[in-house]
């Protein structure tokens, strides 16, 4: 399994500070691959929210680079590695409670985050960022078509009211998935300014085209990686246009 | 109406209390061993009560199953499963003495027989260990002649029939027998094994490394302390002697040739890939400035923040308002993570890379690098500015 990635940070036409955060790690374990990828979109409602958004990436980050590494060199089974994400939602909940109460203020972020081990993912997700999978969707004859599924569901309410979060209450408890993972699939990661400027079409049609082998080589040619930020500008540009106001964050895993 | 059961096919062997023969099943049409023992008074029932009690309640690959027992006449017959293979005395009278690593092999098979006997409740002792008895059956080891094996809860009361040489001193009843007397009689099979002289032979049991230099004098030490005459002097259990073994074993494929050293270094450098954690990329987007200190829990002293315009602690860098991406990567071009509480190491050249495309032609740019050491009293600040021109490309 090889992998590329892609990413997107902006702050949007019309706010000075970005209050989403994403982080990437992207490591060579052993003979394979592994990655954890996360985008946070704090609660503009709320105070300092970008620093809500920024402990949660920083502390998985963290959690990643030592106890996830011991997880993937000891080939642990998917129960351990789910009861390890949980435990740390558990321990981000408990000190961003702690934070609010030490500030006497209120401040709370989304969640979205996957972890690849060997052909499997781990999801973590609470709010309404979105995970969504890019996969082809029959066999290319004469044009490929590709399909777009998203993995988490949307916490809100008919309304658009955000219903749960990490942060605020502190007992918004967050949804754990994990599934296998087959070659020739686009996991993009997204806070809802990037997915409510683009609609989820337009990410399938530009993004869905990097799975066509041809196209693969010719971009390996001129450095994949450039690609696929530039196609993630393009979505983020358009969201713009269509009149998203929103921070924007966005990671494109693609995996071989 | 066992006579016609039972069809002897050759004769195996003779001794001086009964004769073993090959005998062909015509009721279950398979092979057996025969072995006849001649009932010549109490001695002799004693020896067939033993082995009986022995073998019947063994169940081991390596130990031969007892099937059938029946009297005929002035003799009783036990019907053993037949093993087939060369005795360890055989292999050494035709090939000569082993060498390390073969008896090494050999004798932590043997160790495990005799450790699953002594392991037995009431602790089973062969008390007749020694090279005839062990034969080499389908590439692994066997033992049979369970004529001197006891409990060790009656042994008291009872006489012993052991090898001159493979025998340990207390069979001859000066002092009580014990597991220790399967040790010495081990010590004395690895001796043969090694030196292919029998241990009675000569001077008796002797530093093998005196023959044979080039053996390890772990296993010299080994056979010395099995062959103790003070049973206390010898090991404990028969666990570790395997465990001393098994040691050798271990060293003589870190430091032996060949193929053993080959598969040694491939586990080695399999087990070193498998422990590799390289990173690809590492990105962490933020604005947040708090980092980690949000749970109030954390601070590591040393912290080396370089670019000023970095310590804020993320990737991006201000200049002029707009964020101007920074990425660190380390001498061989892999991508760091860049964080507020990330620790990297000064032995280390950390790069600053701020990609091209952020820059116009002609222009001049003026970047400052700060070094800030953070703890302690306020800690030192060094800083340097770089004034960089950016020139058109003459067309050619």
């Amino acid at each position: 399994m090889r992998i590329r990635t892609g990413v997107y940070w902006s702050a949007g036409a019309r706010r000075d500070a970005n209050q989403d955060s994403l982080s990437l790690q992207h490591v060579a374990a052993g003979r394979g691959e592994c990655l954890f990828a996360a985008v946070c979109d704090g609660i503009g409602s709320l105070a300092v929210s970008e620093e809500a958004s920024g402990y949660a990436v920083r502390h998985m980050t963290d959690w990643f680079y030592q106890e996830g590494k011991e997880l993937i060199y000891q080939n642990s089974p998917k129960e351990l590695i789910l009861l390890a994400l949980q435990q740390q939602i558990g321990q981000i909940q408990e000190n961003l409670k702690k934070f609010q109460q030490n500030r006497n203020l209120q401040t709370g972020t989304t969640f979205s985050s996957i972890l690849l081990i060997k052909n499997r993912y781990y999801l973590v997700h609470i709010g309404d960022s979105r995970i969504y999978q890019i996969r082809v969707k029959s066999i290319p004859i004469v044009k490929p078509k590709y399909n777009i599924v998203c993995l988490t569901r949307d916490d809100r309410n008919d309304k658009g009211f955000l219903l749960k979060c990490l942060g605020v209450s502190g007992r918004d408890r967050a949804c754990f998935e994990t599934g296998t993972v087959r070659k020739g699939t686009v996991f993009l990661l997204c806070t809802d300014g990037f997915f409510h400027g683009g609609g989820t079409e337009r990410c399938r049609d530009v993004l869905g085209p990097v799975l066509n082998r041809k196209r693969q080589r010719a971009e390996k040619r001129a450095g994949s990686e450039e690609i696929l930020e530039r196609k993630l500008e393009m979505l983020g540009e358009h969201a713009i246009r269509s009149g998203s106001m929103d921070n924007m964050a966005a990671i494109a895993v693609v995996v071989r | 109406m066992e006579e016609n059961r039972y069809r002897i096919l050759k004769k195996l062997g003779e001794g001086g209390t009964g004769e073993t023969y090959l005998v062909w099943d015509k009721r279950l049409e398979q092979k057996w061993v025969m072995k006849q023992i001649f009932l010549q008074g109490e001695a002799q029932m004693e020896v067939v009560r033993r082995e009986m009690s022995a073998l019947k309640c063994l169940r081991h690959e390596g130990i031969p199953v007892l099937a059938d027992v029946f009297y005929e006449m002035d003799r009783v017959c036990l019907i053993m499963e037949y093993m087939t293979g060369v005795s360890l005395e055989e292999k050494i009278r035709t090939q000569g003495a082993m060498d390390e690593e073969e008896t090494v092999k050999c004798g932590i098979q043997v160790g495990e027989l005799v450790q699953y006997l002594h392991n037995l409740p009431g602790e089973l002792i062969h008390g007749d260990l020694k090279p005839l008895n062990l034969i080499c059956h389908n590439g692994r080891m066997a033992l049979l002649d369970f004529g001197g094996a006891c409990f060790r809860q009656d042994d008291k009361e009872k006489g012993w029939c052991y090898t001159p040489g493979y025998g340990a001193p207390e069979l001859t009843g000066q002092r009580p027998v014990s597991i220790k007397s399967d040790i010495y009689a081990f010590g004395a099979v690895l001796f043969y094994l090694v030196t292919g002289q029998h241990p009675s032979a000569g001077r008796g049991i002797y530093p093998v490394r005196e023959q044979n230099p080039a053996l390890s004098s772990a296993l010299e030490k080994m056979i010395l302390k099995c062959t103790e005459e003070m049973p206390e002097k010898r090991y404990r259990s028969m666990e570790e002697v395997i465990g001393e073994l098994k040691k050798m074993e271990r060293a003589s494929q870190i430091t032996g040739t060949g193929k053993w050293k080959a598969i040694y270094r491939e586990r080695k450098e399999k087990t070193k890939e498998k422990r590799q954690f390289r990173s690809i990329r590492s990105v962490l987007l933020t604005e947040g400035t708090l980092g980690g200190r949000i749970s109030g829990s954390r601070g590591r002293a040393a912290l080396l923040l370089l670019a000023g315009v970095l310590s804020m602690g993320t990737i991006p860098a201000r200049a002029s308002g707009e964020l101007l991406p920074v990425n660190l990567r380390n001498k061989e071009g892999e991508k760091l993570l860049v964080d507020f509480d990330a620790v990297y190491y000064t032995k280390e050249n950390p790069i600053f890379e701020i990609p091209v495309k952020y820059f116009e032609e002609g222009r001049e740019y003026e970047v400052t690098i700060s070094q800030r050491e953070k703890g302690g009293k306020g800690g030192a600040q060094k800083e340097r500015t770089f004034i960089i021109c950016f020139e058109q490309e003459k067309n050619r």
